[in-house]
């Protein structure tokens, strides 16, 4: 202003820097401005539905995946979680039923929902294609067109696969705001008036559901769930090539004790990842944490799509995850994002694997609270992943009491910042056991005459029935498999000798399997038919094997269990119910499915028709 | 060209010394913070309350940058504004063209009779007209052809020289010949005046504009351009900056980084 008229264009100079601050507020000021005067418009637009007599202003949901009860009521006794332990004097404490199978996927669906798997239609993490092949039970991508300016171009979307209202939709509709942060089973991300951060589902930047890197010399004899890139020595230093989606690739170098990545040094470590590094690929930006290894190699985490600039959107709205990156520093965004597959496969220590779940934990942490503080009325729901991961990889006593103590000390931050009337939700949607044998199933229908080898191959022409995911045996049945040979009128008979067959299955003195479920007697809903036509309940520290899980067929039935995954929560769901805590006094016997209308009503929402729980709020209006 | 190459200067010195003088972590962090809350702004448009706390930090976050730039704007004030007074004093005006009439006026120190002495290729259109007080004279001048010329006020056996400048843009020019400090450090391209009657001769040259195609644009109009290409250019220099020092930045800017 200072130079007058013609020398406006003295800039870009500092004038122009300094009235970068004043801009910024300008452009707050004024978008806030066109929001609140459009607001009554779009308010007219939207026009919520009317809520009658809400009990609470602010409702938050604190998720913590897998936390087992035997072991937070042994630590209270142990006055080792003061602030769970004053949670539970203060309202509620009590056992959560879970689904059956009790896996996270289906868990968490119902909880999202308020109903069974045959109404959601997540029975397991995978489902069953008619090809015999392990899809996905969440999401799917589907082959589309698109209309652009120069025509109709193919294009890839993902498709969400749970069905079901969610109850954070139901509160939209209402004109409740809703943060859901990383709860499982939202990717794609749905579309309704709330920010939605999508977990368990979302893939890393190669489309997989998480898949480490291992960079190395020599190639390891066994990588069950990651991908080995080899590295060339050239003098001092080893090279090697690291893939990205599309077959695009980065050069890779490590010399010494860096990695020289795109240009640019990194200094490694053998006990602590690298932060989180850009991954700047043709078509993609990605993020992904390095660990140097023993013998010159060195580890990578699954490749995160980058919050910043999401090749798909793991948001909803699409900018709360860059939002909450440019607030909270960047986050894994894969759903499955701490590495179990990297421990499982024996190339991450116990140690760098804790040490990688807490790191998201913290992550996590941050994008919570940050949530919480924008929920001035509404709801605030998480999900922390931790307690699930750490109590698959881990019994030792020490290490869980530390995992506990965290999961504690957040319930204790959490209250401290909830306001009188707020309730609190401190839940888990199974608990944990012990693993010690693993069961190949489809070891036991080829022992039993179920199953037919041609060679080392499944042969399908003479297979009656065979498994495929976590808990899950299917018929080949006629008409529904490719290659089904069971007619649909013989399914029920053959399902009832499977059970009776299965259900009590000893190994030794011990029963392995306690209870075998037909479909029929555990689910009800439209999606029934795509469940495997039986669902077993496996005895505490029985699971079933990884591989037979993926469709293959071992020698022996019963293994013990070697891998470094030493716990589970796949077994009869009445031996591993979750935790419910709460500040307000609840109803007894409650289950994952009576969460939605519980919160509908303590919004003052009546519960919709198709929820099969009751409410738990014990106040009268 | 010279008004551009004062704008670079500026810019150039200002990124030096806010560099030096401000941490700038701690800067991309508040950019990215106040970045983040302008989106908030957007995602929390229907509801008001989430929308204002984020107005609200945006604010806070403003006067934290404005409190950053502080100290680098303060070292940065007198140099920035020595190169800004002479590029005004210098630039802010452009010579008359051939035929095109202009304004010279003289201020004299108590009332007496001045002419003027005009070279061949100007002449004189009016004048000289006397203002009430009788201490300043105008005349209305108008010159053939291009050049610079030497226009000599005469008055009481003393004699100033002024130069005139026709139609030599964009050179630098002079629009006032004085005595003061000021006259001596922004006027150098002239001989200060001696110590005469005469203390002050002006030309009224025409306000330089700047034109896009045939319109005129207006300084506002400039004042806008100029912030887009800044922030085109910011955009540039940071790419620049990123494929330079590689993929790290970004990580520190979001404070993601601990090592």
């Amino acid at each position: 202003m200072l130079c007058g008229i013609s020398l406006a264009y003295i800039g870009p100079g500092p004038g122009l820097v300094l009235q970068g601050p004043a801009f910024l507020i300008l452009v707050g000021c004024l978008t806030a401005l066109v929001a609140l005067l459009t607001w009554p418009l779009r308010w007219l637009l939207r026009r919520p539905k009317k809520r009658r007599n809400p009990l609470a202003e602010r409702v938050v949901i604190l998720g913590l995946d897998g936390l087992e009860p035997t072991l937070v009521e042994r630590f209270m006794k142990q006055g080792r979680l003061p602030n769970l332990k004053a949670l539970a004097e203060e309202g509620t404490y009590q056992t959560l039923a879970t689904t059956t199978p009790p896996l996270s996927p289906v868990a968490w669906a119902t909880f999202s929902t308020g109903v069974n798997p045959g109404k959601h239609g997540i029975f397991d993490f995978v489902t069953r294609g008619p090809d015999y092949t392990n899809r996905l039970s969440m999401s799917k991508v589907e082959n589309t067109t698109v209309r652009t300016l120069r025509g109709r171009a193919a294009r890839q979307e993902p498709r969400f696969l749970r069905k079901g209202k969610s109850f954070w939709s139901i509160l939209s509709e209402y004109g409740v705001l809703s943060h859901i942060v990383r709860v499982p089973v939202t990717w794609p991300p749905e579309k309704f008036a709330g920010l939605q951060l999508s977990a368990m589902g979302a893939p890393d930047l190669l489309g997989t559901q998480g898949t480490y890197t291992l960079f190395g010399e020599i190639k390891p004899s066994c990588l069950l769930h990651g991908r080995f890139q080899p590295l060339e020595r050239v003098g001092e230093s080893l090279r090697g090539h690291l893939p990205g989606p599309n077959e695009s690739k980065l050069e890779v170098q490590l010399k010494g004790q860096s990695l020289i990545l795109n240009g640019r040094a990194y200094p490694l470590s053998k006990t602590e990842f690298t932060p989180w590094l850009e991954l700047p690929f043709p078509k993609a930006v990605g993020l992904a944490k390095f660990l140097l290894l023993e013998g010159g190699r060195f580890y990578m985490t699954p490749i995160q799509i980058h919050p910043l600039r999401p090749a798909t959107p793991v948001s909803h709205p699409p900018g709360f995850a860059p939002t909450l990156a440019r607030l909270k520093g960047h986050f894994a965004t894969c759903g499955l994002a701490e590495d179990l597959g990297a421990r499982d496969d024996g190339v991450l220590t116990r140690e760098a694997f804790l040490k990688q779940c807490y790191e998201i934990h913290a992550e996590r942490k941050r994008q919570f609270f940050h949530c919480l503080h924008r929920t001035g009325k509404g709801l605030c729901a998480v999900v922390f992943d931790g307690p699930d991961r750490v109590q698959h990889m881990t019994t030792d006593e020490d290490e869980l009491l530390e995992l506990y103590v965290q999961m504690d000390q957040l319930v204790g931050e959490t209250r401290q910042k909830l306001q009188p009337n707020d309730v609190l939700f401190v839940l888990s949607d199974h608990g944990f056991k012990p693993l010690h044998t693993l069961i190949d199933l489809n070891a036991w229908l080829y022992q039993n005459g179920y199953l037919a080898l041609c060679g080392e191959r499944i042969d399908w022409e003479k297979t009656r029935a065979y498994t495929l995911g976590l808990a899950g045996l299917s018929l080949n049945l006629k008409g529904r498999e490719a290659q089904g040979v069971v007619e649909p009128e013989d399914a029920s008979r053959l399902c009832r000798e499977l059970k009776e067959k299965l259900e009590g299955l000893r190994h030794g003195e011990e029963v392995a399997i306690l209870k075998v479920h037909e479909t029929e007697a555990v689910y009800t809903g439209p999606y029934r038919d795509q469940a495997p036509d039986l669902v077993l309940g496996y005895s505490q520290g029985y699971g079933v094997d990884k591989e037979a899980a993926r469709g293959s067929v071992g020698t022996e039935v019963f293994q013990p269990n070697t891998r470094p995954w030493v716990a589970d929560h796949c077994f009869e769901a009445s031996e591993v119910p979750g935790v419910l805590f709460s500040n307000r006094a609840l109803r007894k016997q409650a289950s994952l499915a009576d969460l939605a209308p519980t919160l509908l009503e303590l919004f003052g929402i009546p519960a919709a028709p198709f929820h099969e729980g009751r409410s738990l709020v014990m106040e009268t209006p | 060209m010279t008004v551009l190459l004062a704008g670079f200067l500026l810019a150039l010195g200002w990124l030096l010394i806010w560099r030096a003088t401000t941490s700038q972590e701690k800067a991309g962090t508040l950019r990215n913070q106040a970045v983040a809350h302008l989106l908030e702004i957007g995602l929390y448009k229907d509801y008001p309350r989430p929308m204002l706390q984020s107005l609200g930090c945006l604010i806070n976050i403003s006067g934290q940058i404005m409190r950053l730039l502080f100290l680098p704007s303060l070292l940065f004030l007198l140099p920035a504004l020595v190169i800004v007074l002479y590029t005004r004093a210098l630039y802010a005006h452009r010579p008359v063209e051939p035929f095109e009439s202009v304004v010279f006026s003289a201020i004299t120190e108590r009332p007496i009779s001045l002419s003027l002495r005009l070279p061949s290729e100007v002449h004189k259109e009016v004048g000289p007209i006397t203002d009430s007080s009788g201490l300043r004279q105008f005349w209305r001048l108008r010159a053939a052809q291009a050049g610079s010329y030497v226009v000599a006020v005469h008055g009481q056996g003393e004699t100033a020289e002024k130069i005139l400048v026709v139609g030599s843009d964009p050179k630098s020019l002079n629009p006032r010949l004085g005595r003061s400090w000021k006259d001596w450090l922004l006027r150098f391209i002239e001989k200060p005046l001696p110590g005469s009657s005469v203390k002050e001769i002006k030309v009224n040259y025409p306000r330089r504009k700047q034109w896009l195609g045939p319109y005129p644009v207006h300084w506002g109009v400039e004042l806008l351009l100029s912030f887009i290409l800044w922030l085109m250019l910011l955009g540039l220099v940071e790419r620049q900056l990123r494929r330079r020092q590689g993929l790290h930045r970004r990580s520190e800017s979001t404070g993601a980084v601990t090592s």
